[in-house]
């Protein structure tokens, strides 16, 4: 029912109710908190789904998550547990991946494909990202329930080998930046198509092919993803009038009270049960989107508007 | 709501006092408000249209119809299809101009009340709305689908939103001569100018026919955000970012006591 709780949003042009947006807001915020991760393969679903513009909701959710990155980031700052030097390499690549990934998201835009293309790339990042999650925790949890020695995840490849060697003091680690700085990039053009941080590739991505310890892992992409986000906001703001700062605001309200308490069971949980949880929730979103595409539409028709000028 | 009603009630008192003069006019109409503010608590409302006719009318042989129009809008039409397992976007149609939003409401159902000419050339009911595609239709590449699909499919997504609608035999009459519709705005309404006409039929001709304007818009600091976003865009992103900041460090403080 329509009643005082509902709100009307002016740049998304849509009535929505204040107290499923601040719900929005505490859920992805404990998510982000718990795992490290911005939460913004959530709230763009999410937002969709109780009818926000998709176009809205990509850049509304990027300026929401320099909020909830922000808040998570500090406790981690206290605990000493971000590796800026790292953090600032994988935002400066991150950057320059989120100008090229508007670019492809543009031509798809006008290709009419767009709403494919992220979907499609919700499910196969997600899923495999999800699921190579779940798998290397599960073989973690049962192997020191037997009593073994956990595998040790490969802690040199040979990409660390490249040149233009660098010194991470707080990772303990003395690797090629090349891979960094790829890294950065690839996951600055996924925030960019898919209007998410990027935390949940980057942080298993440090973990299992850059070899940093999980230790500082979750500050880490916490730092890149608060950066990359402020430019794929300011860039969506100045570019497209999309951000939302009324449904940001909102959803802010319930992401930095959920955060702070997500953060707190995060830290109780043991890495690998906390990694777990992340590869189900992941590996839910990735089949609830392949859903979406899969089974036949109520409408095979889709209207877009342009306003006449 | 009580108050509107209370409002449309003193309104309909004045249209009815004043429908002697209306002999002169055969048709006055007044619309509960030309100006729909649009603020941070609007869900959409409902306007109230009344009007009356005058005496040399026979009411018993006259017939209402309303039509109202949204600023118009270009749309594009996507058609999905299925490509390996997937349903894809496959085709599209873009339509030039179509009506951001249109009701139309009458007494009587449209077909007995007027030639289809008539209602075609003053694109009354849905059936009769102008949708051309921006490319002419000789010249349309082939969309999987006959045009007429993609306009009955374009209509069928207007009216799920709620944005167009037909109202058949909605128009009331308070007395013999005084006659009332209720317009119905969703929140999702198009900003911009809209046409409140109506017709007053008999014997399948046009009578008479009143046109007002009615401007939806938004107000307050809806409208301070609105222009500001698209007047200066990158300060708008600069502050959103250094809001969201503050809001992030202000949280982080606040819980810092563990």
């Amino acid at each position: 029912m329509r009643g005082q709780m509902d709100i009307y949003l002016p740049i998304a042009e849509v009535s929505v109710n204040l107290l499923v947006v601040l719900a929005i807001g505490g859920a992805v915020g404990f998510v982000s908190g718990m795992f490290g991760v911005g939460g913004g393969f959530l709230i763009t679903p999410l937002l969709i789904f109780i009818g926000v513009p998709p176009a809205v909701a990509v850049a509304t959710g990027a300026n929401e998550i320099v909020a909830s990155s922000m808040s998570g980031i500090m406790a981690h700052w206290r605990r000493r547990t971000v590796d800026i030097k790292m953090g600032l390499v994988l935002s400066a690549a991150g950057i320059l991946g989120s100008g090229a990934g508007v670019l492809i998201f543009r031509w798809l835009q006008s290709a009419g494909q767009i709403d494919i293309a992220i979907g499609l790339s919700y499910v196969v990042l997600l899923g495999s990202v999800g699921a190579l999650m779940l798998r290397e925790s599960i073989r973690t949890i049962l192997a020191t329930r037997s009593g073994q020695a956990p595998p040790i995840g490969q802690r040199h490849q040979w990409f660390h080998g490249l040149p233009l060697k660098m010194r991470f003091p707080r990772s303990r680690l003395y690797t090629s930046v090349l891979p960094i700085i790829g890294l950065g990039f690839c996951v600055g053009i996924l925030s960019a198509i898919m209007g998410v941080g990027g935390g949940f590739i980057l942080v298993p991505a440090l973990i299992y092919l850059i070899g940093m310890p999980t230790s500082v892992v979750v500050g880490t992409g916490l730092l890149q993803v608060l950066i990359v986000s402020a430019a794929t906001t300011i860039f969506q703001a100045w570019a497209n009038q999309t951000v939302d700062i009324m449904l940001a605001l909102l959803m802010l309200f319930g992401a930095v009270v959920g955060a702070q308490y997500g953060a707190r069971v995060g830290v109780k949980l043991p890495g690998e049960q906390l990694r777990a949880m992340m590869g189900i929730l992941v590996l839910g979103v990735a089949i609830r989107i392949a859903y979406g595409l899969v089974v036949a539409p109520e409408d095979i028709y889709s209207l877009s508007t342009g306003v006449l000028k | 709501m009580s108050a509107r009603w209370l409002g449309g009630l003193v309104m309909c008192l004045i249209v009815a006092a004043a429908s002697p003069r209306a002999n002169a006019q055969a048709l006055v109409t007044d619309l509960s408000d030309y100006h729909v503010a649009i603020t941070s608590s609007f869900t959409g409302t409902q306007l109230l249209l009344f009007g009356a006719f005058g005496r040399n009318i026979d009411p018993t042989n006259t017939d209402l119809i309303v039509v109202v129009r949204g600023p118009p809008q270009k749309i594009t039409m996507r058609r999905r299809a299925r490509e390996f397992g997937v349903w894809v976007n496959a085709d599209k149609i873009e339509f030039a101009s179509a009506p951001g939003y249109y009701q139309v409401a009458s007494t009587k159902n449209l077909d007995g009340l007027a030639s289809n000419q008539l209602l075609a050339r003053n694109q009354i009911g849905l059936r009769y709305l102008k949708l051309d595609p921006v490319t002419p239709e000789v010249a349309l590449a082939p969309a999987g689908a006959p045009l007429d699909e993609y306009r009955a499919a374009l209509i069928r997504s207007k009216i799920r939103d709620g944005l167009y609608r037909e109202d058949i035999g909605s128009v009331t009459f308070v007395s013999p001569s005084l006659f009332r519709q209720t317009i119905y705005i969703p929140a999702n309404v198009p900003i911009g100018d809209y046409r409140v006409e109506v017709y007053l039929v008999s014997d399948g001709d046009i009578v008479s026919a009143q046109s007002s304007p009615l401007f939806i818009g938004k107000t307050g600091s809806e409208r301070e955000i609105s222009l500001f976003a698209h007047r200066w865009p990158l300060a708008f992103g600069l502050i959103a970012i250094v809001l969201a900041l503050i809001a992030g460090f202000a949280a982080g403080e606040i819980f810092r006591k563990e």
